[in-house]
């Protein structure tokens, strides 16, 4: 009874998401409504899922709220619960009452400039937004599924497009309904062949699904395509990285952090409640894998090379998504090679990886949107020195980007971790030749994209809040207001948390691992061959996998001690007795000249080598012309380089205009002469005889 | 209680003597030159001279700046903290994975670039964006390696690979341990920041990377850089030596005279390692910034190579 109590509350919160969605439309006075009712029924959502999570036996009574309607058994709403949509909620629900409370903030900006009808629009959309997400993760039939699906996708268009009058948002909008609409097409064939089978509509129904391997691989191929465009994975992406970051960025952090995380659901639910953990044919990992390994190394190859912020963080969700898919393909692997608990601790490490990600990416986009906010620009080589203007908005920003690159102790590192120790172990099982070699290729795409996000966070930051103002915008940017500080600080503070003590979020997970794979996550960690114990273990806590432990408090406690060991030496030792000042705070030698925020490296700059290095890649265009001053004299020059994007060009330009020859070969037929259509006519008179002869 | 003392003391040992080493490569590299060279004691001196001066800050410099050194050097020692040094078995072994210790390293890397760009000093910009760039390769290169190393371990955890290589002397007759240890070597050198990489005796804007990020730092702070820089040589040279040649270092039930002789052992290994790299300095000539990927690139298909002959032998 409680689960469906929790499922209630479920549903409750997404009718509130949409009564508030709705007032907020209709009665533009009171925004404030629309607002804590949003934030109410988020928390609403994370509380649920986090109580469903706990109490996982509850989930055995099988709850299903469902309205059946009288038109065909198809068209019936159906929600149902289990631990995996559970862990959904929770990042959902979280990560959504996080951005809500910023978005209070963040709104003010839009009220000035547009109008207050605009931002209860927005506000609308947002709300709607939720309710569509918590839906999709929600749904228990094929009709409910991918009308939430179609839904999510249309609102978080229209929030795209908030921004409509600029001409690169239209284009971008216009890619992106494109885009998710063929996900969809594939989506919604896969799920008619899964019904056939299945005989049923109901996701219930769909695991005992009795299907031939065929049928299986084709579907699963679908849903790779289906999902994989949802999630951003190249060559599926080429919308990702124009629609993030022209929305506010609110939204972009729901899009990036959340919205995304939704395709890995249904492709998890598809693969592992609905196919099987039982007979997984060895390509499928191998499929999955590959499919996430360009996504990775070259989605952050080109967030390196970006200089809007935000765009560079919409690239940094494919690596992330890739790192994701990657990691689901190990953990096939794992499985069709008969190692259910390495295969298990490789998919555990994807969930915490996705709710990790989820975390700090939408910090980052918050922090981003902040500086966007406070500057007007988000073009990394305008930006520089906000660390000074923007203190808190700085340090929030600086534990994102170091949690993105995944450096110890904060969460990123512990994803990161626990999907290198899942690509090894698929390494020393040593099952054939071959899949040895993918495991090498995989760890080598999983570190060579370590060093890589580094170096792109080492600069985004870097350039955005150190070092000295390259322009005008900084000058007058101000913190921004404290609802926004409010929502960055809690996830800051989520993402060094899960990294210091990641042991509640392992155990909380357990139930939603034991539905997907059917395997006892205490099975999951032994600790096998550790018999060197140090005496430091007597903190708790570590995260066990037979190939070796991480122990967080350990590593924090160690950082401690030794940063206050050096403290300690300069506070003996060091300069102190000397009566004056021992920091004096100059100018910077730059060779006898003044320096000024026109010297200073840039971002375009800082990523030159990396452009230079991979030349046979991005083909990048450059040009240098003199705007001021003759040719010999130059006052001012304006240099333009452009990295034509790799899939429009060799996939989709070269497909598009295919089509549209083949447009233009059917126009000739459709030539609105009017004998020619009675000759159509006559013919196809002549060949319906011909058939009913 | 016994163990966790002699633990205690090898992390001492390493962050006593990571200087001595700097001073030894030197001295060492001078007599290959022909020259007698400074002190071996000469960082010591350096060390204590930049700690009883006063500091200079860029203006533009925020907080990144000042507390970049005490996480560097933070990060740099719990590295130390994982590795055995002269008794197989570390401070931190239970978790002394892999993947920390190159991502202990990554931390300290990330703060040094930032501080590098945070001066607003362009030099400091443009070191930090080489040092980006050489890890690029340099990094999976790191990782291919010690994996080809530990693979057939069935574990990534430094000291037991470490007690498992004492107990199977018999790689070093396999021709693939050869191949993993030229690789080492190579990106041993890179990451230490020697030639022919990067050039850790000069100040010549054209071609530092590691010095150029250090370049606005003064007084205390600027030795406690430098002595991060000499903890992370110490402590690369120390995995050298743990994954490739662990053979001497004392276990649990060992003897106080049996300590000394590890003790010893370990110093001569160091010594040793440090010989070789004073001779490659010597011998080799700085190469161009674009052409480090290709050196890291010989080791990792070093590193390929001794893998799959591994899997197949």
């Amino acid at each position: 009874m409680f689960a469906s109590g929790a499922l209630g509350v479920d549903v409750l919160c997404m009718a509130v998401f949409l009564l508030a969605s709705l007032v907020a439309l209709c009665w533009q006075k009171a925004v404030w409504v629309g607002h804590s009712a949003g934030m109410l029924a988020s928390a609403g959502l994370a509380v649920a899922g986090l109580f469903g999570l706990l109490q996982p036996q509850l989930h055995k009574t099988q709850a299903q709220l469902m309205v059946r309607s009288s038109i065909h058994s198809f068209t019936s709403i159906v929600y149902r619960t289990n631990p995996l949509s559970d862990f959904f909620l929770l990042l959902i629900g979280s990560v959504g009452l996080l951005v809500s409370l910023y978005g209070v903030g963040y709104v003010r900006e839009y009220r000035q400039e547009k109008g207050a009808v605009s931002v209860s629009l927005l506000l609308a959309g947002v709300l709607a937004f939720l309710a569509s997400m918590a839906s999709v993760v929600l749904a228990g039939d094929v009709f409910t599924f991918l009308v939430s699906w179609e839904s999510m996708s249309i609102l978080s268009f229209f929030l795209v497009m908030y921004e409509h009058e600029r001409s690169e948002i239209q284009r971008a909008g216009f890619i992106y309904v494109v885009m998710t609409h063929l996900g969809t097409v594939f989506l919604t064939v896969g799920f008619f062949v899964m019904a056939h089978y299945a005989h049923s509509y109901q996701f219930s129904e769909f695991s005992k699904l009795d299907m031939p391997t065929t049928a299986k691989s084709l579907v699963l191929l679908m849903m790779l395509v289906g999902f994989g465009t949802k999630a951003g994975l190249i060559p599926f992406h080429i919308w990702l990285p124009r629609a993030h970051p022209v929305a506010p960025s609110h939204v972009s952090a729901l899009m990036s952090g959340v919205m995304i995380k939704t395709a890995l659901y249904g492709f998890l639910m598809v693969v592992f409640l609905f196919f099987g953990v039982g007979q997984i044919p060895l390509w499928w990992g191998m499929v999955v894998a590959a499919i996430g390994v360009p996504s990775a190394v070259l989605g952050i190859l080109y967030a390196l090379l970006q200089h809007e912020q935000k765009r560079m963080l919409a690239y940094s969700s494919i690596e992330n998504m890739g790192l994701l898919f990657m990691g689901v393909g190990v953990s096939m692997l794992l499985f069709s090679l008969h190692q259910p608990d390495f295969a298990a601790f490789a998919l555990l490490a994807v969930l915490v990886h996705s709710l990790n990600h989820a975390l700090f990416k939408s910090l980052s986009f918050l922090s981003a949107g902040s500086v966007l906010a406070s500057t007007h620009t988000q073009n990394l080589n305008l930006l520089g020195g906000l660390m000074r203007k923007m203190p808190w908005t700085a340090v929030f920003a600086l534990i994102a980007a170091l949690s993105i690159s995944s450096m110890p102790p904060l969460n990123g590192f512990v994803g990161e971790w626990m999907l290198f120790q899942s690509f090894v172990m698929l390494a020393i099982i040593r099952a054939s030749l071959w899949v040895h070699i993918v495991a090498i290729l995989l760890l080598f795409a999983l570190t060579g994209t370590g060093a890589l996000v580094a170096m792109a966070f080492v600069r985004s930051f870097g350039m955005t809040f150190l070092g000295m103002p390259r322009s005008e915008a900084v000058t007058n940017a101000k913190e921004v207001s404290w609802t926004m500080r409010i929502g960055m600080g809690a996830l800051a503070l989520a993402c060094v948390l899960l990294g210091v003590y990641p042991f509640w979020l392992l155990r909380l997970l357990e139930p939603s691992i034991r539905l997907l794979t059917l395997v006892d996550p205490v099975g999951v960690s032994p600790s096998i061959g550790m018999n060197n114990i140090s005496w430091l273990t007597m903190i708790p806590a570590p995260i066990h996998s037979t190939i070796g432990n991480f122990e967080p408090l350990s590593i924090v406690l160690a950082l401690l001690v030794m940063a206050l060991l050096s403290l300690w030496l300069f506070r003996r030792y060091g300069n102190r007795a000397s009566g004056k000042k021992a920091r004096t705070v100059g100018p910077v030698w730059s060779g006898g000249m003044t320096v000024d925020g026109r010297m200073a490296y840039t971002a375009s700059g800082y990523s030159k080598p990396v452009r230079i290095a991979f030349q046979q890649l991005f083909r990048t265009s450059r040009q240098l012309s003199v705007t001021e001053g003759d040719e010999h004299f130059p006052k001012r020059l304006l240099y333009v380089h452009r990295i034509p994007p790799f899939a429009e060009t060799y996939l989709y330009r070269p497909l598009v205009s295919a089509l549209l020859v083949a447009a233009n070969v059917i126009r000739k037929v459709q030539n609105g002469q009017v004998q020619s259509y009675m000759a159509y006519l006559f013919l196809t008179l002549l060949f319906v005889l011909f058939l009913v002869r | 209680m016994m163990t966790a003392f002699v633990n205690v003391l090898q992390v001492l040992l390493l962050l006593v003597f990571a200087p001595a080493l700097q001073g030894v490569i030197k001295k060492c590299k001078s007599w290959l030159q022909g020259r007698t060279g400074p002190s071996v004691w000469q960082p010591y001196r350096d060390a204590w001279k930049y700690l009883h001066k006063d500091e200079i800050v860029s203006e533009h410099a925020s907080p990144i700046f000042l507390i970049t050194p005490y996480i560097v050097f933070a990060a740099t020692a719990t590295a130390v903290t994982l590795v055995p040094v002269f008794l197989d078995s570390s401070l931190l072994a239970s978790t002394s994975t892999l993947l920390l210790a190159v991502y202990l390293l990554g931390l300290a890397r990330f703060f040094t670039a930032l501080s590098g760009i945070d001066t607003g000093s362009s030099f400091g910009a443009m070191a930090s964006s080489r040092d980006m760039f050489v890890s690029l390769p340099a990094e999976p290169a790191l990782f291919l390696t010690l994996l080809a190393l530990v693979l057939s371990d069935h574990t990534l955890n430094i000291v037991t690979v470490t007690a498992h290589t004492i107990l199977h002397p018999g790689i070093l007759l396999s021709p693939v341990f050869y191949l993993v240890l030229l690789a080492f070597f190579l990106v041993l050198l890179t990451e230490t920041g020697r030639l022919p990489v990067d050039n850790p005796d000069t100040h010549l804007e054209l071609t530092m990377i590691h010095e150029g990020m250090l370049l606005e730092y003064s007084g205390k702070r600027l030795a406690l850089m430098m002595w991060s820089a000499e903890l992370k040589q110490i402590f690369l040279y120390t995995l050298f030596i743990d994954l490739c040649v662990p053979w001497g270092m004392a276990d649990d039930r060992a003897t106080p005279l049996r300590l000394l002789l590890g003790v010893a052992l370990f110093f001569i290994k160091l010594l040793f390692v440090g010989l070789v790299v004073a001779f490659v300095e010597m011998s080799y000539a700085k190469i161009r910034l674009f052409r480090v990927p290709r050196l890291l690139a010989a080791a990792m298909t070093l590193s390929l190579i001794a893998i799959v002959a591994q899997y197949l032998l």
